[in-house]
């Protein structure tokens, strides 16, 4: 069988299961009782606000981060790889590469970007 | 696995790698006492030092990274011309931003790496490349219209101009896209060939030329593309609207030249309906709002506007006199435009708010040489002799005369007739109105910008009255065409 | 040819199996290894030495209140329990088991290793914010973020595998590893591995996700039932996917004398998945800004020195 028959067919097993079993849990199990039941948790107090959170920037920032750094790791990976086969041309490309990246993570630093206290 | 490392050439891109150095220096430069006019010296040097080292390759047709990037003439005018207008608004940065006392390294650093993105635009051979130089240009010029953030209008025109520009952006990969599937490559030298062997989709090839111009229309801030020029302008600090209105122009009519030398012979009259479209409404719409303006930087933003519209008549016959009448005329623009936003500057250090034409009058009695160069400024742009902004508007008109566009001429001087109203309101109101108090005490240090204002000024009447030698530079960047 | 695919296919299904019965069983080692390392005992009274108990436990959630949150998103809420779940078990499909006996062997398979465990952040995040809770949103805003931040140091403590293997294929990988183990060859991008493994699956000391002294549970404060179970499963299931790939990436997967590849597979992963119960048993919790710090300011460079001086290395001595 083919790679990416087996790999549909097992992904086909794995989704089916998980439906199943919300399913299963959704025909067998009992319904609330009362309304109260399905009030959010705050301590056993009615919640106080909705869910219009704020949250911090530093989460901004961070998923900033992560996404610049995520899609240079794809670069790096296939270069990895064949490393070998570039030698030295392959090393300076990638000294450059990293290197333009760490300029700007030492500048996300000293801007204070990975730091969490104010 | 056998690998070949690809050919790189890294003189091809030197200025380039040296602009990059510097802008990241100056990332870490912190704005501490002492280092005032450091960060801007550093800046202005990069930016002359890459301006000299790029007519060191003048006539060599260096390509670099498999032919990706080539430094032939063509480019380099280009490229000394965004030089040029960088050096002029790192100047005029300098007085601005001392007014405002804002941390500096990350402004100059940007607009070096605005430089570099131009200059990756103009030398780019592969659309994709010069895509990639598009958004490094954006991407700064973003950051830089909102520079202070604490400012409602600037926050409010970078909103804007980065929405509305991310929007673009996409437009002009939507044209690569179509480009590659009517010719299977992104070299605009692939057109060529293509024709040659007739092996190209019409349609999908004019659907990526209508998508392409989309994309720089709005670098341009050509008619339809226009609505973000005014509130951005205005919103920004004016030493990056000087910025804004002159250097993306010239790097995006680099692009849209050599686009459409490539493309029209292939699409027929299709590009040159469009161009005709654009250049007529950019006149009539630019035109006609100005007059209704009354802040000096929106009036500047709409007469911008209209210029675009007197450019795009150069595209209509690029490969006869309309390239070099082009260049021609963006080369004057810089001059009258950049002479312009400085004057603009000087009186925008007193009044912090939104800068009134009515603000100005009575001027030219406390400030008679700014007025003066001013004057020279405003008659340059309205295109009246013997001022370089007159000859670069005879030349433009020349050539659409000789290829057969006689109408869009005749639009073209009604339109220019219309502009002479609100270009001499400015020079009636400094001259003839009351004064009032308040611009009369321009404080500040503004010794090397009225320098700088002077030389603009002397140069925009000497190259009105000898044009030659600057046409003949150009006639020899553009002898490969 | 029909014999093949019916082979392929009990394939898929016996291994899809012992995933989760492992996945079952590992809850229970875990409560009974705790108990120990507790001077107590833990669950031992349903079947002999509580054997029973995983079972017991799956029967009592699925007749749970089956309860969906005042105003909750529900599409969100029911679809967060079954991302994290998938998340984690499609990456088995890739995990070589023995030098046969695996689902497929892709030649990207690192990459969809990094694609597809990377999803599961999607079922945290969803499921945090579509409950309508604070506690759970705040929870799932910490853990999306330690997630994250723990992705790019492992990734590249990986990359440093990869220059020495050469392939993307974890068969290829452990082939690789017959002589020499990569833990001996990378003790660094080892410890690294390790480390950002651990915090991918929300262990202690890494456990923001639950966080049970400051969130309540996190971003499953609101779920309960079969819904709570395929979370819980998820998170176990990851815990086995970790000391899968440990096992894989630095451990020379089913390389050993003597003993079939299986044997030797699986007392390498269970080895592992000790280390993490005694870990878990031993630390204390980190505080928050020191656990991102940690990541950024530590792990990040460290994986990138690594990796530079590998590749220096490989290249001079090639």
């Amino acid at each position: 069988m083919a790679p990416s028959l087996s790999l549909f067919v097992y992904t086909l097993l794995v989704v089916g299961t998980a439906v199943a079993i919300i399913l299963l849990s959704h025909f067998l199990g009992k319904r609330p009782l009362t309304d109260e039941k399905t009030i959010p948790y705050e301590c056993g107090m009615d919640p106080l606000d909705t869910r219009k959170h704020r949250f911090s920037i530093k989460y901004y920032i961070v998923a900033l981060l992560f996404v610049i750094f995520d899609v240079e790791i794809v670069f790096i990976y296939l270069w990895a790889i064949s490393v070998r086969d570039m030698g030295l041309f392959g090393l300076l490309e990638m000294f450059i590469f990293v290197g333009i990246l760490l300029v700007a993570f030492v500048y996300a630093w000293i801007k204070g970007g990975l730091t969490w206290e104010s | 696995m056998n690998f070949i490392a690809p050919n790189v050439n890294i003189i091809s891109v030197m200025p380039e790698i040296l602009l990059l150095l510097s802008g990241t220096a100056l990332l870490f430069f912190r704005n501490c006492a002492g280092q005032g006019k450091a960060i801007p010296g550093i800046a202005s040097a990069a930016i002359i030092l890459q301006g000299l080292m790029i007519p060191t390759l003048w006539g060599n047709n260096i390509a670099g990274f498999n032919s990706l990037i080539v430094r032939d003439n063509f480019s380099i005018l280009f490229q000394t011309m965004v030089g040029a207008t960088a050096l002029l608004a790192v100047a005029f940065s300098h007085y601005y931003l001392k007014q405002r006392k804002v941390s500096e390294g990350e402004y100059y650093a940007l607009i070096l790496y605005a430089v570099v993105g131009m200059n990756v635009m103009i030398a780019g051979r592969d659309l994709l490349v010069i895509f990639l130089g598009m958004e490094i240009l954006s991407l700064s010029l973003y950051v830089l219209v909102g520079f202070f953030r604490d400012i409602n209008e600037s926050m409010e025109a970078t909103v804007k101009y980065f929405l509305l520009g991310a929007f673009s952006s996409a437009l002009f990969l939507l044209g690569i896209a179509f480009f590659f599937g009517a010719l299977g490559a992104t070299g605009i030298d692939n057109v060529t060939t293509a024709i040659e062997q007739s092996g190209f989709n019409i349609m999908l090839l004019m659907m990526a030329a209508a998508l392409l111009c989309t994309g720089l229309g709005f670098k341009i801030a050509s008619v339809p593309f226009h609505m973000w020029a005014p509130d951005t302008y205005e919103g920004a600090p004016i030493s990056v609207a000087s910025l804004l209105s002159v250097a993306p122009k010239i790097a995006a009519f680099a692009v849209l030249l050599r686009i459409v030398l490539a493309v029209s012979p292939a699409t027929s009259q299709v590009t040159s309906y469009t161009i005709i479209a654009m250049a007529v409404a950019s006149m009539i719409i630019g035109n006609i709002t100005a007059l209704r303006q009354t802040g000096l930087i929106r009036m500047l933003a709409y007469s911008g506007i209209a210029q675009v519209g007197f450019m795009l008549i150069g595209l209509l016959s690029p490969e006869q006199e309309g390239g070099p009448a082009l260049m021609f005329y963006l080369s004057m623009y810089i001059l009258m435009n950049m002479g312009a936003f400085g004057v603009a500057i000087v009186f925008s250090m007193v009044e912090g708010k939104r800068l009134l034409i009515n603000d100005l009058s009575g001027i030219a009695a406390h400030r008679p040489f700014l007025s003066l160069a001013m004057s020279i400024f405003m008659i340059s742009l309205a295109g009246i002799p013997p001022t370089a902004g007159f000859f670069a508007k005879f030349y433009i008109f020349k050539t659409a005369i000789e290829a057969g566009y006689l109408w869009i001429v005749v639009v073209a001087v009604i339109m220019t007739v219309v502009s002479l109203y609100y270009y001499f309101r400015v020079i009636m109101v400094m001259y003839m109105s009351e004064a009032s108090d308040k611009l009369s005490t321009v404080s500040g240090d503004v010794t090397v910008i009225a320098v700088l204002l002077g030389v603009l000024a002397f140069a925009t009447i000497l190259f009105g009255i000898m044009p030659g030698s600057i046409i003949g530079i150009i006639s020899k960047a553009l002898a490969f065409m | 040819m029909i014999v093949n695919i019916i082979g392929e296919l009990l394939k898929i299904i016996i291994i899809f199996s012992v995933i989760m019965g492992i996945v079952a069983y590992m809850t229970l080692m875990e409560r009974r290894f705790l108990g120990f390392f507790q001077l107590r005992l833990g669950p031992n009274r349903v079947g002999p030495g509580g054997l029973l108990q995983p079972i017991a436990d799956g029967i009592k959630l699925l007749f749970k209140e089956d309860m969906t949150v005042l105003h909750a998103r529900s599409f969100y809420f029911i679809l967060a329990p079954i991302i994290s779940f998938v998340a984690v078990l499609l990456c088995f499909a890739v995990i070589p088991f023995s030098g046969t006996m695996y689902i497929t062997d892709l030649s990207v398979a690192v990459l969809y290793l990094m694609a597809i465990s990377s999803a599961g952040v999607y079922g945290v995040l969803l499921g945090g914010w579509s409950s309508n809770n604070k506690y759970s949103t705040l929870g799932a805003y910490r853990a999306a973020a330690q997630m994250i931040s723990y992705e790019i140091p492992m990734a590249l403590a990986l990359a440093g595998v990869l220059i020495l293997s050469g392939s993307m294929s974890l068969v290829d990988i452990v082939n690789a590893q017959k002589g020499l183990w990569y833990i001996v060859m990378q003790p660094v991008g080892f410890l690294i591995f390790f480390i950002a493994v651990s915090a991918e699956t929300n262990r202690t000391p890494f456990d923001f996700l639950e966080c049970e002294n400051e969130l309540v549970a996190g971003y499953q404060t609101e779920y309960s039932s079969m819904k709570f179970g395929m979370f819980y499963m998820a998170e176990y299931a990851h815990i086995l996917l970790a000391s899968c790939l440990i096992t894989v990436f630095f451990l020379g997967g089913w390389n050993g004398p003597v003993l079939p590849a299986l044997v030797w597979f699986f007392a390498k992963v269970f080895a592992v998945f000790f280390l993490f119960v005694w870990i878990r048993a031993t630390y204390p919790r980190l505080r928050y800004d020191q656990l991102m710090a940690f990541s950024w300011k530590f792990l990040l460079p460290l994986a990138f020195l690594n990796l530079m001086i590998s590749a220096v290395l490989v290249v001079a001595l090639h």
